[in-house]
């Protein structure tokens, strides 16, 4: 991947001489060659190869059972595979599940809280717990401070999942999972807190990997979009030339709908 | 209080004072003898005769239930925690747990009278007995049935051993605890009462269950009605108060109550 070209698209406002330098310095965030990927009898991933340069949104859509969940799962760390190269350069990931998963036991603050409570366990010392930080992640989501202190069973769906988005972003991650995180949803929804999310996540640049299987809506949000086989690997590798900032205007593009054609193209030849 | 509530309430109460009634009427018209069924007065009339007996009885048996209960619930958390722990001790363990629930109570009581004696010590043992197994099948199964997405989120931000048992495991069995203790809570009468009733015969630890056996011997039928009721009362008073624990721990949690 020419990174020097993909700086440029995604942050026209640096020169190119900058953005051939930013691309010599940027590195991989995640390195993969050969996985393997070996649940119970079943080889769900073969002989997966994928790279993912640092602050890119990266879409892995194929159909269901095609092992999409496995390869976010294992990229996270989650599920344990075989690789003949597996260099992974993030400190703190994220992961928003498609269930909102919160602790129906604790309050919004709590669930929100709970991986600095995680993190601050480790050494023995007590968690550190900046409350100004912590609403102002809150509040990016969309999220009011008198729900602070009400239990997820007093939420609907969408505000559990904004909870659920809070508690990723709170660590301030240098990588954000996704799997498909707002299909239990309603359309209208969905494109709301995808709209949220995108914008987070293109403001502190923030590396994206997002598991789907709505074409039109990885197009939307990616810079990129992996297509996967049943045989559990990568069959197309699709980079995505929308504008950086994405409006819902562009949903009427030709550009864009040209590429969700290619994407749905892709997507066919990869269920034959 | 709405309509429904008040029909609820009242529809019940009408239909026992109907029952009386008859009772009443059926024992003066009839002329039944006394041994047989005793008419409701005379029942009332005896029970007030004893009242300071069978109310200290009455302490005695929920006391004797109460502290079966305590050890119960402390014993069975202990052996659930064991069996989440130790996957070795559950295969081996577990199963007797599940097959010893089917022994009955009456057969294993004379055991327990030859290994713990006979008072108030193995009235509590035989209420133990009987009450441990619901809360070690549900709190087994509270701590081991937990969220996959959960785990993984814990797993994610690498959570140690303790953590993962008080901030998931612990709390997410909780309902399953509350569940299991409802259970355990109308149980621990009827070995309250059938403990009593085989070794509660020391004179200062007398309750409904050794009422029951010396009013049945001395013919003294309103007594063992009066045990028999006031026994039935305070099942109903257990498992009202340990329901209502539980449902005031419940309101913070998002799961109705679990069924065991």
């Amino acid at each position: 991947m020419d990174y020097a070209v993909y700086y440029k698209s995604r942050w026209p406002e640096i020169s190119s001489s900058h953005t051939v330098q930013i691309a010599k310095l940027v590195k991989n965030i995640i390195e993969l060659s050969s996985l393997n990927v070996t649940l119970g009898k079943s080889d769900i991933l073969r002989d997966l190869s994928l790279q993912i340069p640092a602050a890119q949104w990266c879409s892995i859509v194929g159909p269901s059972g095609c092992g999409k969940s496995t390869l976010l799962r294992a990229l996270a760390g989650l599920i344990e595979g075989t690789a003949e190269k597996n260099v992974t350069d993030f400190k703190t990931p994220a992961f928003v599940f498609q269930d909102p998963t919160l602790m129906p036991w604790r309050t919004v603050r709590d669930n929100v809280v709970l991986p600095l409570e995680l993190k601050g366990s480790g050494d023995g010392r007590r968690p550190r717990i900046d409350m100004p930080s912590i609403q102002e992640t809150i509040e990016s989501v969309g999220l009011n401070s008198e729900d602070l202190f009400k239990f997820p069973r007093q939420l609907s769906g969408g505000m559990r999942m904004r909870v659920s988005m809070a508690r990723a972003l709170v660590t301030k991650p240098d990588i954000l999972f996704m799997d498909e995180p707002f299909a239990a949803l309603d359309e209208l929804l969905r494109q709301q807190l995808n709209q949220l999310i995108h914008e987070i996540c293109q403001t502190q640049r923030l590396t994206t990997l997002f598991v789907t299987h709505n074409v039109s809506e990885a197009v939307y949000l990616s810079d990129r979009i992996l297509v996967m086989n049943f045989e559990g690997t990568i069959v197309s590798d699709l980079e995505i030339s929308l504008p950086p900032q994405r409006t819902p205007e562009l949903r009427g593009s030709a550009l864009y709908i040209s590429q969700v054609n290619e994407v749905t193209l892709r997507l066919q030849e990869a269920m034959q | 209080m709405s309509r429904k509530d008040i029909r609820q309430f009242v529809l019940p109460v009408l239909f026992l004072i109907f029952v009386l009634l008859v009772w009443q009427l059926a024992d003066y018209m009839f002329e039944i003898k006394r041994i047989i069924l005793p008419s409701p007065l005379e029942i009332a009339e005896e029970s007030w005769k004893k009242l300071d007996d069978l109310m200290k009885a009455t302490f005695v048996t929920g006391l004797a239930a109460l502290s079966g209960f305590a050890i119960s619930i402390c014993l069975g958390v202990t052996l659930a925690l064991l069996f989440s722990i130790s996957k070795l001790a559950k295969q081996s363990i577990y199963p007797y747990m599940i097959l010893l629930q089917t022994v009955p109570i009456v057969a294993i009581a004379p055991l327990v009278i030859i290994w713990f004696g006979g008072g108030l010590s193995s009235v509590v043992v035989i209420v133990t007995v009987i009450s441990i197994f619901p809360v070690v099948t549900n709190v087994t199964t509270g701590l081991t049935t937990v969220d996959v997405g959960l785990t993984e989120l814990m797993h994610l931000y690498q959570a140690s051993r303790s953590d993962l048992l008080f901030k998931l495991k612990l709390p997410n069995a909780v309902p399953y605890l509350l569940s299991g203790a409802r259970i355990s809570s109308g149980l621990t009468i009827v070995g309250a009462v059938v403990g009593e009733y085989m070794a509660g015969h020391d004179i200062d630890s007398r309750g409904l269950g050794y009422f029951i056996f010396m009013s049945n011997q001395n013919f003294q039928v309103e007594v063992l009605y009066a045990s028999i009721l006031l026994s039935t009362l305070l099942g109903i008073l257990m498992v009202g108060l340990t329901a209502l624990v539980g449902k005031t721990i419940l309101s913070r949690w998002a799961y109705p109550l679990h069924q065991g």
